[in-house]
């Protein structure tokens, strides 16, 4: 007992140790954020150390052509699936000072007894101005514009990939699209398309579910978007799978300085020079890239003939089944629902309900199925045909595993029941919504297409003939308008004639006045006098009596100067009409036989002063 | 009453002349040899020659004819040889004749279940409700009834002004007619801004790119493919300015859309 307390608390002073770790990864991870760059130009060299959060910065060894200096660790922890792990990168800047090509590393530190190693990187250094000429982050001129989308493959590319190349038919592969930034500004960014025939493949996860992280490719450190789907090879042989295309947007600075990372640079920072500002005071333009991937070859192969059990009905993957019976006790005739539930990592489509080892003495339905978060569940109805069925038999589903490559048989069951006779006299009187549980649904699938023509013609008219473009029917539009306005005027003015007497009786005076010198031209005419005079008088009393809305009757020679005078009519209209009046006084009152010539000029006095109120009415 | 009848007479007498010169200037043309066209198209179709079908309502359309059923047909033999942009094309067009018509409504939303883009335009409820309402009349009918209503909602009036005694019995009539007139009106200006102003075409071409500027080295902005419907916005040698269901706006090239109710405008 003694002996065991001291072997357990030496094991476990070894693994409390930082010494345990060794046996994990001890290697130095060493990357830089771009592989070429220009004289005076700066680099970002990064050494990182998982698992080693304490692990000091190292002193880095005198790199030839680089001038290096510390800019200070980062540290970070993870807990994926309850795991903790913890790392620590420390940067470096490195600044280039002549041309050339030039290795940095392999680093190596020690700590704590762990030695660290890294891998040598190789760093290309050009002359000033070779790399401007082609940078995006100047403006793209057409000419220089293929150069540029060389160099951006290096900084910005697409690739695919699988676990392995070679697959099954049908079988679910899962496929990782992989979009690699290393420094630019990427927007817009499309879920990729796969090309390529022989295979069917599901909808992209949505990338933002999925992984963003950092990596070091070839010694170069990326942003990285993975975009995760499944592929299902439909035909056997070698299919090409891809090239995977995305298109995306790069964010380019319009700005026509130069972006490197001299120290010039870095001291002489513009504060107006960040991305914000730049944005706001649009300096920036949108880059469209269509990034195509490689192709991949996948060989896809037949299932094996060897070992197919006889219940395989095209299962790939790997698969658990579970199965229920309920009811176990119940009347022969009675339903039983067996409900299997596939679970598992593999193609669903390709599963199918498993079967009774034995059909003999029940009566099955059709299964119906559904998926429900990677679980495949099939409901299907049996009837135990007679009370001697003591079990439902063994249950058995067979699918092919790709990974070890076998046929794998699982078998379930059998499950005891209690069947009861049924009663010979005693009909089971079940209701439709019964019916429809047990019955499984024939679920019909419709055809689509489109309805089919029109046999009748309708109604012809003639090409952009439009109701409403026509010029006639516009006119036309015209007249109820019309006679709308001509009866709201006449409406008016009969509402105004019966209520305005004043203006009635000014309307009625010149047709009186008409009226009675066509009267008093037929008396001149027959030569009657005293009917002439009469009705020159009758009409000169009845025309002014209208005209100035006073009495007809009253209207005598005595009136006239009164008239005149408030009327302000002219001196020659009121001689005229003092004169008429003196005319036909003398004429009907002294027997007098006047000429024809005094009675043709007594007229034409009375036609002259109509005629001169006449035009002062209107003015 | 002696007058009520007199004015009973002068209103039939006006409405009389006024059917009667509208029956005389809008009277449509029914005509023979298109009909036996329209049967001939038909007949090709049937047999499965859908070509040769639409080469025959083509000839009808190039023949100065129109109507809803023929460009109802036209679209089906576009569907059926492929070209879903000009079927969503002429249902639309046929939809202007026959707004009511199932089969029509059934086949345009097929087609346009099968576009690309899926993009579902986002609508007011007061531009649903008319365009609901204009969708139950054809534009002539609606503009004929709008007509007629505007009569006699004049006429009525004009009675009721030049009557002596203002006869009160006009005035629910006045009101009716008031608004009936301005539902007529309501359903009418839809159509009216759909088809004036608006300026709908659709995609006829397999995938188009819409740019930022009317010129082919004009970045790509987003893609477009047929049979989605477009708003015309402008034009410029050549090029139109789109505006898509989800409002975003670029240039394409005249040839990849076509209006739909080129008759309209003069283009």
């Amino acid at each position: 007992m003694r002996r065991f307390l001291i072997l357990f608390l030496f094991s476990a002073c070894i693994l409390e140790s930082p010494c345990c770790l060794w046996a994990k990864d001890a290697v130095m991870g060493i990357s830089v954020d771009k592989k070429v760059v220009e004289v005076g130009d700066a680099i970002q060299l990064s050494l990182s150390f998982d698992n080693g959060q304490k692990v000091p910065a190292l002193d880095l060894p005198a790199i030839n052509s680089f001038k290096s200096q510390y800019l200070g660790p980062s540290t970070m922890m993870s807990i994926i699936n309850g795991q903790v792990s913890s790392s620590i990168t420390h940067r470096y800047l490195l600044v280039a000072v002549k041309t050339g090509t030039f290795k940095v590393g392999p680093l190596a530190i020690s700590y704590k007894g762990i030695d660290y190693k890294s891998e040598a990187i190789e760093i290309q250094v050009v002359s000033r101005g070779q790399l401007s000429k082609s940078s995006p982050g100047n403006s793209v001129q057409p000419q220089a514009q293929a150069q540029t989308e060389e160099e951006l493959k290096e900084r910005i590319f697409l690739a695919i990939s699988v676990p392995d190349t070679r697959v099954y038919l049908n079988e679910r592969v899962p496929v990782t699209v992989k979009l690699y930034v290393n420094q630019l500004e990427v927007r817009d960014i499309q879920y990729p398309e796969i090309l390529g025939t022989g295979f069917m493949q599901d909808g992209f996860v949505n990338p933002r579910q999925s992984r963003q992280y950092r990596d070091n490719v070839s010694g170069i450190l990326y942003d990285i978007i993975e975009f995760n789907t499944y592929a299902y090879f439909t035909r056997d042989g070698e299919i090409a799978l891809g090239p995977a295309k995305l298109k995306c947007n790069l964010l380019i600075r319009e700005s026509q300085r130069r972006r490197g990372r001299g120290i010039d640079d870095l001291f002489s920072h513009d504060f107006f020079d960040d991305s914000f500002f730049s944005d706001m005071f649009g300096r920036s333009r949108i880059y469209p890239l269509d990034l195509t991937s490689a192709q991949l070859a996948i060989n896809v192969s037949s299932l094996p003939e060897d070992g197919r059990p006889q219940q395989f009905s095209g299962a790939i993957g790997s698969f658990k089944m579970q199965v229920e019976a309920e009811p176990r006790e119940l009347k022969a005739g009675d339903p039983i629902t067996l409900t299997f539930k596939i679970a598992g990592d593999g193609n669903f489509d390709s599963v199918n309900c498993p079967r009774l080892d034995s059909e003999e003495g029940f009566k099955a339905y059709q299964p119906q199925a559904r998926t429900e978060d990677g679980v495949k569940i099939f409901e299907q109805v049996i009837m135990p045909e007679s009370e001697k069925i003591t079990e439902i038999p063994k249950i058995k589903f067979a699918y092919f595993n790709p990974q070890i490559e076998k046929y794998i048989l699982i078998e379930e069951g059998p499950f005891p029941i209690r069947v009861a006779a049924q009663a010979e006299d005693k009909s089971v009187v079940l209701d439709a919504s019964q019916i429809k549980q047990i019955l499984p649904q024939k679920t019909q699938v419709l055809g689509r297409d489109i309805i089919y023509i029109k046999e009748e013609a309708g109604a012809w008219q003639k090409k952009g003939d439009f109701l409403h473009l026509r010029t006639g029917f516009l006119i036309f539009q015209l007249l109820p308008l019309s006679f709308l306005f001509i009866s709201l005027a006449v409406g008016k003015r009969r509402e105004r004639l019966s209520a305005d007497v004043h203006y009635a009786r000014k309307l009625r005076a010149p047709k009186i006045a008409r009226a009675g010198l066509a009267r008093a031209k037929r008396y001149l005419k027959n030569n009657k006098t005293k009917e002439f005079y009469d009705v020159i008088f009758k009409t000169l009393q009845e025309y002014l009596g209208h005209r100035f809305s006073r009495a007809s009757a009253g209207i005598t020679a005595q009136v006239v100067d009164e008239l005149i005078e408030s009327k302000n009519l002219d001196a020659q209209t009121a001689d005229k009409l003092k004169n008429c009046f003196l005319n036909c006084d003398t004429a009907r009152y002294a027997v007098s036989q006047d000429s024809m010539q005094t009675m043709q000029k007594t007229l034409a006095q009375l036609e002259e002063i109509i005629d001169n109120l006449e035009r002062r009415k209107r003015k | 009453m002696k007058m009520n009848i007199k004015l009973t007479v002068y209103f039939l007498i006006c409405s009389a002349v006024y059917i009667g010169i509208g029956a005389v200037c809008f009277a449509e043309t029914q005509t023979v040899s298109v009909l036996d066209d329209f049967s001939r198209a038909n007949r090709f179709y049937k047999e499965g020659q859908f070509e040769k079908a639409k080469d025959a309502y083509e000839a009808i359309l190039d023949g100065g004819f129109e109507s809803g059923p023929l460009y109802y047909n036209l679209a089906n033999s576009y569907y059926k040889l492929g070209g879903l942009g000009r079927a969503i094309l002429n249902y639309e067009r046929a939809e202007f004749f026959m707004p009511q018509d199932r089969d029509l409504k059934f086949n345009i939303e097929f087609c346009r279940s099968l576009v690309q883009d899926g993009i579902v335009p986002r609508q007011t409820l007061i531009a649903n409700l008319l365009d609901k309402l204009s969708s139950k009349v054809s534009f002539n009918r609606i503009t004929f009834m709008s007509a007629a209503l505007y009569c006699l909602l004049c006429i009525l009036s004009g009675v009721y002004f030049l009557s002596r005694r203002r006869l009160q019995f006009l005035k629910p009539a006045i009101f009716l007619s008031l608004i009936f007139f301005i539902t007529a009106i309501l359903t009418l200006s839809p159509k009216i801004y759909q088809n004036h102003l608006r300026r709908e075409a659709v995609i006829i071409v397999p995938e188009a790119a819409c740019r930022f500027a009317p010129s082919d080295t004009s970045t790509t902005y987003f893609k477009i493919y047929e049979g989605a419907k477009v708003d015309i916005v402008a034009e410029d040698a050549g090029w139109a300015r789109i505006r898509t269901a989800d409002s975003k706006i670029g240039w394409v090239k005249g040839e990849v859309l076509q209006r739909v109710y080129t008759a309209f405008f003069k283009s």
